[in-house]
């Protein structure tokens, strides 16, 4: 009995290692945060760089990133590859030792020639890149329903219009028994971030980009007045019931990709939505007969300082590497070229970061607008959220939801960030 | 360059049992060469050794590791004494974190062993009785990830006027026409009861079938004996059954508190702590994998652990009596 045990055992120690002949098959594991559609145009793109190489592309999704990232770093098994939503976590990890420096694994003469320096200087932690942009967002865009326009009789706001343009706009349409704006900040456990990129389209309008940088870099106290103001001049529109759409309740409770809806149900209950670029993908889906500016459409945020007038925030999700191997350097390679990119610019909303991409890729004219507003702003800045460290984006992203449930508390809640700020960037 | 996973699973499912096997070989060879008293002292201790290894690697370790951690800074560099520990006491968000925990231990254990324990009376004397415990019992089986994504359906929030999807707010809008509906889950005054409900529903069932096994054996003599003394069954309920069930009663607590203490999933998939739903196990997370700051979430994760420390002693304590007893 004891004999045939063993024997078992051996048995099943010979078939292991039997089975591990075949698996010297090349996989690449990649840590990303898409799903649905974004994840289909990322496999399709992957597809094509197996079908030339012979190398596998798993990709492993989660929207908890941050946490994953973190615990599987620390644990000594990380992925090969990392699609980071933001440089901030660029940043911790590179400085951590964690990642690869790119210009080793990069022909650096075609990334040169594919990436704007912005881009690259994004990238670049210390004097070295780490990160590759891809998959870019125009944030901040004004979204809204040319029918509705022509039905209540309102002035379609133009590229140039602004803040105070959009408050009497905003006093018309309340008259005219609509709510001017629909907004939802609920994102899971990233609740809030919508919010963020109100106050940071804002922050740019009416500060400019120094002061946007010294903000994200936490060199700006949240209690100063150049920040406070600009959580009241939001405060026009979320502390007002009139000017957004069911008023503090709906704005926590509802999923920023529902909350594009108000706009098209008939009838519609509101005029104007304030998202990235992406959000077509969302209003498309949920509304699968509505054409792209015939029935929808986008202007810029409006200006409030005209010196900061042709200012744009946009974001991106920026690869990390964290393997040095041939695969990856191939992998990498063929992520940062033309012929990848294309896959985003016809796929999914989303903007190609590789300038050499062009625009007849983009699969509609609103995307092809709003790659063309990226190409030729004056002034582009990142997410100023997604650069903070995570505990103080988190906290950001908390300090929204408060707000906009009591915007009385405005000073308490700035105190409390400002006391993160002091903990986090010592 | 990749571990093959499998192929390591496989290895160490024969790998483990017969390394197993040669150390008790060895070890039997061992005591079979000393004399019979030494033996007799060795054998259990031989046999016990791989277990308690285990749980020292894997439990024991890790414990005084997390403690000693606690008193270190955030990257685990310095010590910085109490810190960490007077941060949770003082903190106002570690504050609401800790009274939420509180607003649970209460209402949470209290609702269910009160539902738990009128259900399994009243369902006792019906003779469908198996299908309506079944039906207390089934959100058990579903996961709280389940359970919280299903909750926010139902605590769907629509402004006054339009059709509420919600089926919370929906079925209060017919029945009561001036209701006004409520975003459950963002307004202060009722999230926490809120995602306390969410708990209540998925454990009473637990607390149910336990109460009512314990219910089953009471002897019926006793009760008839009651009867027969004239007692009514409001007094056999409060005189008779509810001493009689006390250990049950008991050992259903402390398993619901100790559970609660560690509640983490609801609140994480339905509002992520925003707004003063916060609790102990997710501030840990927080601290741990979004903030890493190791001192902080081990301080946490210490509290946490002495918490629930007196609650198992008297829940095996309990169980201990109990079997003892029978």
């Amino acid at each position: 009995m004891k004999r045939k045990t063993l024997i078992l055992l051996l048995a099943i120690v010979s078939a292991g290692v039997a089975l591990a002949a075949p698996a010297s098959q090349k996989t690449i594991n990649f840590l990303g945060v898409w799903g649905g559609q974004e994840a289909e145009v990322f496999n399709a793109m992957a597809k094509q760089f197996e079908d030339k190489t012979g190398i596998k592309v798993e990709l492993e999704a989660t929207r908890d990133l941050d946490a994953v990232i973190t615990t599987r770093v620390e644990a000594g098994n990380p992925p090969d590859i990392a699609g980071l939503p933001g440089p901030g976590k660029l940043i911790e990890l590179a400085q951590a030792g964690k990642l690869v420096e790119l210009s080793k694994i990069l022909d650096m003469k075609e990334f040169d020639k594919n990436y704007s320096s912005g881009w690259k200087s994004l990238g670049t932690v210390d004097g070295k890149l780490y990160g590759v942009f891809m998959k870019a967002a125009t944030k901040g865009l004004v979204w809204y329903n040319p029918k509705t326009f022509k039905d209540k009789d309102l002035p379609v706001p133009t590229n140039e219009w602004t803040w105070d343009q959009m408050m009497a706009l905003s006093k018309q349409a309340i008259a005219k028994g609509i709510s001017p704006w629909s907004i939802g900040i609920e994102s899971g456990a990233a609740s809030g971030w919508v919010g963020t990129d109100w106050l940071e389209n804002i922050f740019l309008r009416v500060n400019g980009p120094d002061k946007y940088r010294d903000w994200y870099e936490g060199k700006l106290a949240w209690t100063s007045p150049e920040v406070k103001k600009v959580w009241e001049i939001w405060g026009q529109i979320v502390a007002d019931p009139k000017m957004a759409y069911g008023g503090s309740r709906y704005i926590n409770s509802t999923n920023f990709g529902n909350a594009a809806s108000p706009l098209f149900t008939k009838p519609p209950q509101a005029l104007l939505h304030q998202q990235a670029s992406f959000i077509q993908g969302f209003i498309m889906d949920q509304f699968p007969t509505l054409k792209p500016v015939e029935d929808f459409d986008f202007v810029a945020f409006p200006a409030i300082d005209p010196r900061y007038s042709k200012a744009v925030e946009a974001a991106a999700d920026v690869i990390a590497v964290f393997r040095d191997t041939p695969e990856v350097k191939a992998f990498v390679n063929y992520l940062t070229s033309a012929e990848a990119q294309a896959f985003w610019a016809a796929g999914t909303g989303a903007l190609a970061t590789n300038k050499n991409v062009s625009l007849v890729f983009y699969s509609d004219p609103l995307i092809r607008r709003a790659a063309d507003i990226l190409n030729k702003s004056e002034i582009v800045v990142f997410d100023a959220s997604d650069m903070m460290k995570s505990e103080m984006n988190a906290a950001f992203w908390s300090a929204v939801v408060s707000y906009v449930e009591n915007p009385k508390n405005l000073d308490s809640i700035l105190a409390q960030l400002e006391k993160v700020r002091k903990e986090v960037y010592r | 360059m990749h571990t093959n996973y499998i192929l390591l699973a496989i290895i160490a499912l024969a790998v483990i049992p017969i390394f197993l096997w040669v150390y008790l070989l060895i070890s039997e060879w061992i005591a079979s060469h000393t004399n019979r008293r030494a033996a007799s002292i060795l054998r259990p201790w031989f046999w016990i050794l791989p277990a308690i290894s285990l749980l020292v690697v894997f439990l024991v370790y890790p414990v005084i590791n997390t403690i000693v951690l606690s008193f270190m800074d955030s990257r685990s560099e310095n010590f910085v004494g109490l810190k960490n520990y007077i941060y949770i006491f003082t903190d106002p968000n570690m504050l609401i974190v800790l009274r939420n925990n509180l607003l649970w231990l209460v209402f949470f254990t209290a609702a269910c062993l009160v539902l738990g324990l009128v259900i399994a009376v009243l369902s006792d004397r019906v003779r469908y009785e198996s299908v309506a415990k079944a039906a207390i019992f089934l959100p058990m089986a579903i996961s709280f990830v389940a359970a919280g994504v299903i909750w926010r359906f139902m605590y769907e929030y629509r402004p006054a006027g339009s059709t509420q999807i919600g089926t919370v707010n929906a079925i209060l809008t017919t029945l009561l026409p001036n209701f006004e509906p409520r975003a459950w889950l963002f307004d202060r005054s009722t999230n926490n009861a809120a995602l306390i409900v969410v708990g209540i529903w998925m454990w009473t069932g637990f607390a149910m079938v336990i109460l009512s096994a314990g219910l089953k054996g009471i002897s019926v003599d006793v009760l008839e004996a009651a009867r027969i003394d004239g007692a009514g069954e409001v007094a056999i309920f409060f005189k008779i059954i509810l001493p009689l069930m006390m250990p049950t009663i008991t050992v259903v607590a402390t398993t619901l508190i100790i559970n609660v203490l560690k509640v983490f999933d609801i609140v994480y998939v339905m509002t992520n702590g925003n707004l003063g739903t916060e609790v102990i196990a997710n501030r840990m997370y927080k601290e741990m994998f979004n903030y890493r700051n190791y001192g902080r979430a081990s301080a946490i994760a210490t509290l946490l652990l002495f918490a629930i420390i007196p609650v198992m002693i008297m829940n095996i304590k309990r169980f201990n009596a109990e079997e003892g007893n029978e």
